[in-house]
């Protein structure tokens, strides 16, 4: 089958959905209500099936690849492999935005299939912006670097989380996919202030938002919030993406929800919240 | 671990933490009101859930046939002996059959790494490249000849002492009867068939010739093989389920 793509079709300022295998048939037979959609593009690597149902979404939707296998911050060297995969992925969907993570998950040849921390050192920041840079080489296009949720820091670290997603996108040009789940969620797990840290966030350079529900684990001396991706967005959340809106001004939205995945419309109702807050008038506070 | 250690011994010992059984990094994490160890295994129980579900997603006859108890073991311990090698989530589990075959628990069901073995083969059959099947008016005038027979990607042999269909597909909905695991061996023909996998049985001739096929044999080479113990093999009735399934892509000549 010939592609019948026509270009890269922009993802709009507007709030879309993580499209996950058990709604990909409800979205191509009934074409419901959304803005757009981001996939995993990891999902799509192998099985022509897949490829296939992406691309027919493809045709009645903008898409976003986002990936979470890339392993950018392993210090042993760029998983060439898998970033050729994702080029392939990219020439076939031509999507908005393609995005990874600010993380590691991979060295020598283990690879723990997780977002996993780096240590927020100059070792680490260097390695990121050069990786960043050749990735964004090879694919010629920017790429989208998204804030991580994490439970636990490093004692060597010596560059604060938001520093170092900040000077991450200044020296290497990405664009920032910023987590506000993300963000609450580490200020929780190591006491820090979100709000500081959204206001740290270069506003230019930030160019999607994800928001998504976490979990809280029971049971122990102190709170450790969990990035399940398993219900609706927190009030805390969405307090902080109200804040972010106002700081940063709306941006593609995304709702992520990845276990236990509700009907469709669950989604679309969280999409529609999203909405409402990047679309409301700027309160005058007295 | 030095106090300040570099990203790659930092990585190092990170996999080595999610691996093993210790926390070579723990001097390494700031504990922050939990114990260091605890943040670690945070991340070791994250990382073993996403490889248990995996197998359990490629492998659902080995778990109906084991039970979850018994399945949570081998893949833990499957995770250690057979780390991830790829970002691709796909990919992991290629080794399971092999590990369930030595692994002394399991030594009782001599059966359970072949059952394994045709789940991978349909796992690889989805996910198998596409390829656009022969004419088959150009089929006919080929057999046992020379020219080599090129079957699709998707195509896969798994040839067993054990009945493995029958096992698979008792597991998948078992019957009342029960299944009879002395029927002796199967040979089972996987491809996949739009969006679906399909499994038939083929008699033990016919699986000789496959998997000289497979393994590059011209037709008459081929054809040696499945006679080579003088049981009768039904050449046209193969290439007619071959033909008839659409499982043959190319003829070529090949001239070593
Ligand atoms: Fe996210």
């Amino acid at each position: 089958m010939e592609p019948t793509l026509s270009g890269p079709v922009s993802i709009p300022v507007r709030a879309g959905i993580g499209l996950r295998p058990p709604h990909m048939a409800l979205v191509m037979d009934e074409k419901p209500d959304a803005h757009w959609f981001e996939v995993h593009s990891e999902n799509f690597f192998g099985g022509i099936e897949m490829i296939g149902l992406l691309e027919r979404v493809r045709r009645d939707y903008p898409v976003s690849l986002h990936g979470v296998g890339l392993s950018l911050g392993s210090a042993d060297g760029l998983r060439m492999a898998h970033l050729e995969k994702l080029s392939r992925l990219i020439e076939r969907i031509e999507p908005g935005l393609v995005s990874e993570h600010i993380c590691w998950g991979a060295i020598g040849n283990v690879h723990l299939n997780e977002l996993l921390p780096l240590p927020y050192t100059e070792e680490a920041l260097d390695t990121m912006v050069e990786r960043v840079l050749v990735v964004q080489e090879f694919l010629g296009r920017r790429i989208l670097l998204e804030n991580l949720s994490s439970y636990l820091e490093f004692s060597h670290s010596t560059i604060p989380e938001w520093e170092f997603v900040a000077a991450l996108s200044r020296r290497s040009g990405c664009g920032l996919l910023l987590d506000v789940n993300n963000v609450y969620v580490n200020s929780i797990n190591h006491g820090f202030d979100a709000e500081a840290y959204i206001r740290a966030m270069p506003a230019d350079a930030v160019a999607e938002i994800h928001l998504a529900g976490h979990t809280r684990k029971e049971h122990l001396n102190v709170p450790l919030l969990i990035d399940t991706h398993d219900r609706r967005v927190s009030p805390e959340v969405w307090a902080l993406f109200d804040l972010a809106v106002r700081l940063l001004g709306p941006k593609p939205t995304l709702i992520e929800w990845d276990q236990q995945i509700p009907d469709f419309s669950v989604l679309q109702a969280e999409a529609a919240l999203a909405e409402e807050l990047m679309h409301a008038p700027i309160a005058i506070t007295a | 671990m030095p106090q300040s250690p570099s990203l790659l011994e930092l990585q190092r010992a990170f996999a080595d933490s999610m691996l093993g059984e210790h926390y070579p990094l723990a001097a390494c994490v700031r504990p922050h009101g939990l114990k260091a160890e605890q943040r670690l295994q945070v991340y070791r129980n994250i990382v073993m859930i996403t490889a248990t579900d995996v197998l359990r997603t490629s492998y659902p006859a080995v778990l109906a046939l084991v039970g979850e108890e018994f399945f949570s073991v081998a893949a833990t311990r499957y995770l250690r002996t057979y780390p991830s090698q790829s970002g691709n989530l796909q990919d992991y589990g290629a080794h399971f059959a092999d590990f369930l075959a030595v692994m002394p628990e399991a030594l009782s069901l001599d059966y359970l790494a072949d059952v394994a073995r045709l789940e991978w083969a349909r796992q690889q059959a989805y996910l198998a490249g596409e390829s656009a099947p022969l004419d088959s008016s150009r089929a006919g005038a080929v057999v046992n000849s020379g020219l080599h027979l090129l079957l699709r990607p998707d195509v896969h042999l798994i040839s067993s002492l054990h009945p493995v269909l029958d096992i698979w597909r008792f597991s998948q909905a078992p019957s009342p009867e029960g299944l009879s695991l002395g029927t002796g061996g199967q040979h089972i023909l996987v491809w996949r068939d739009k969006d679906q996998v399909a499994m038939q049985a083929i008699d033990q001739p016919a699986s000789r010739f496959i998997a000289a096929l497979i393994e590059g044999a011209s037709m008459d080479k081929a054809y040696a093989k499945a006679t080579e113990d003088e049981t009768e093999f039904d050449l046209q009735g193969l290439i007619t389920l071959l033909l008839h399934h659409q499982l043959i892509c190319a003829i070529e000549e090949h001239t070593t």
